[in-house]
């Protein structure tokens, strides 16, 4: 794709924020901008002249959200080896973005949050084929080795009662304990680097519906016992809603 | 000679030299600030950079505005000619209106015999929700001298409208008092302005409905942030969840999402389209109405998709 059409399309949508997060993360990470109509019959062959070019191209396949080729792109790169796993599993995570206005189809390779030119005269042959399709809005965005940096597991569990630390515990030891927060009692669990409300006097009970927590940043709260349980360290976020 | 001429004017360049140090200072230094207060069930946070002064100022504001909204929309509440109770009653009927009846602020009498207010959960017999349906409508309740006129039976829940609303107003008096970065969050509401602590948006995670972890994170500033989800309150009986955004329509909980997540620039609108979007199906038709609103939407499969404006989000799942 020509850079100043690729660089167009990238600010007209959401895309440039992943981008600079990954540049910024220092994690080896490339992504596969692929516009076109057909990803699940361009994507094997794309990848498999990456690998030739020495990119590490992972066996596991993961989509963030849904895809209209989503079965189509599975059937087409199991043949390649790859299997579908949870996305944060995968070594190649697939998305797709509708654009707001057609363009012509290509593929941009981003490494380290800069594009990257591919030599390759099979590659170069191939993207002169698809420039002669017509337009699309069909973007894929294919993450090779991808990162997560908001999902740094914790070491600490921080116990508080009116916004005070009471204790702090590893979350790499089991423990099982009732606290008298002076409103009422919460029993919790650590378990497998996990954290979890079992039981407390509240009404609502929304501190037990809680899923477990174990990445920095997450939290469960019992406001009518004036609690909060929250996994230490640096998630990156600011805030957490929901 | 030469420097008795220009003595004046190094007098003066020393004069404001002086000035200047003395002013930087003695001003009072703005740093970011942290505190919790309990309100709407809940822990909220609040997140201000701003001198000792601005900060207590801010605390004052939002405990003042946080307490007078839990008074005057609170499920006991039964004063229906304050200002700012009709206000809020007009924008409801405007979103009624706008969502065909998607979200509706008299679903109160189905969150009362459902057990949600009683926290006694049952599934009630569908003649029983049939009777509870008669006294839900927006409709049903007009404006005439100045407040509101409320049939008998019916019970206005102002839970999906009141905490956006009450971030508005705190917002509100923050700007006019010159507070220009920080954030409120209420749990499933968040209202944020400014850069954060490193110059950049705000990185806001929304929680997975199911899993540990975060479903993505936002990248916003200026902007309001409302989640709502069948995770939080509920019950299950043989195996099937029951929680508490009800289909005005139907009478039963909603069905299809797992969370919906709405940005934009106000928080009691955020508020009301989540709700109002959990229940439909089609999410588009409601945000073309709202150009400056979009949607992060999970369904009942755990799949994740965007409706209406689109704002930096990465996903994690």
């Amino acid at each position: 794709m020509d850079r100043r059409e690729f660089i167009k399309i990238v600010l007209t949508t959401s895309l440039i924020s992943p981008i600079i997060i990954n540049q910024k993360s220092g994690h080896p990470h490339s992504e596969l901008f692929l516009l076109s109509d057909e990803p699940h019959k361009d994507l094997p062959f794309l990848l498999a002249e990456l690998e030739r070019l020495n990119f590490s191209v992972g066996r596991k396949i993961g989509f963030t959200g849904p895809h209209p080729q989503q079965k189509e792109l599975a059937f087409s790169l199991k043949d390649r080896g790859m299997n579908l796993v949870p996305a944060r599993k995968a070594e190649v995570v697939i998305n797709f973005v509708f654009l707001a206005s057609p363009a012509r189809p290509s593929f941009t390779l981003i490494q380290d949050g800069r594009i990257r030119d591919l030599r390759s005269s099979r590659l170069f042959s191939f993207w002169k084929q698809m420039q002669a399709r017509p337009e699309t809005r069909s973007l894929s965005i294919v993450s090779l080795n991808p990162s997560f940096p908001y999902l740094q597991k914790g070491k600490n569990l921080a116990i508080r009662i009116d916004g005070k630390v009471v204790e702090r515990l590893p979350l790499a030891q089991s423990v099982h304990r009732t606290i008298d927060t002076g409103f009422g009692r919460v029993v919790f669990k650590v378990e497998h680097g996990q954290a979890w409300v079992e039981n407390s006097t509240c009404r609502n009970h929304i501190c037990q519906a809680s899923s477990p927590i174990k990445f920095a940043g997450e939290r469960i709260i019992c406001a009518p016992n004036h609690f909060l349980m929250e996994i230490e360290g640096r998630s990156g976020l600011d805030a957490v809603i929901g | 000679m030469l420097l008795k001429k220009k003595a004046p004017l190094l007098f003066l360049i020393f004069l404001t030299l002086f000035n200047s140090i003395f002013y930087f200072a003695c001003r009072p230094a703005a740093r970011w600030h942290d505190l919790s207060l309990l309100f709407f069930d809940t822990i909220c946070d609040l997140k201000i950079y701003g001198t000792e002064e601005e900060f207590t100022f801010a605390v004052n504001t939002v405990r003042d505005i946080f307490t007078q909204t839990e008074n005057l929309f609170s499920p006991a509440a039964r004063d229906y000619s304050s200002e700012e109770v009709r206000q809020l009653f007009r924008l409801a009927r405007k979103i009624y209106l706008d969502s065909e009846g998607a979200f509706d602020l008299t679903v109160g009498i189905l969150t009362e015999i459902w057990g949600f207010r009683s926290k006694s959960y049952r599934v009630p017999q569908k003649e029983e929700i049939k009777g509870a349906l008669k006294f839900v409508g927006l409709e049903k309740i007009v404006e005439k001298d100045n407040q509101l006129v409320v049939p008998e039976g019916v019970i206005i829940d102002w839970g999906g409208l009141a905490k956006g609303w009450a971030l508005d107003q705190a917002f509100q008096a923050l700007q006019k008092e010159g507070i220009s970065r920080g954030f409120i969050n209420a749990g499933g509401d968040l209202i944020c302005f400014g850069k954060n602590p490193d110059n950049q948006a705000w990185k806001i995670g929304i929680k997975h409905p199911r899993e540990s972890g975060f479903l993505g994170v936002l990248e916003i500033s200026d902007l309001a942030v409302a989640t709502s989800g069948d995770y939080q309150r509920y019950f299950e009986i043989k195996g099937i969840r029951y929680h508490h955004i009800f289909d005005p329509r139907t009478g039963f909980p909603a069905r299809g999402k797992q969370s919906v997540t709405v940005i934009g620039p106000e928080a009691a609108i955020c508020d009301a389209l989540a709700t109002a979007l959990f229940v439909l199906n089609d999410a588009s038709k409601l945000l073309s109405l709202y150009p400056d609103y979009g949607a992060i939407i999970v369904d009942d499969q755990g799949s994740l998709s965007f409706a209406g404006k689109t704002f930096p989000f990465t996903p994690l799942k």
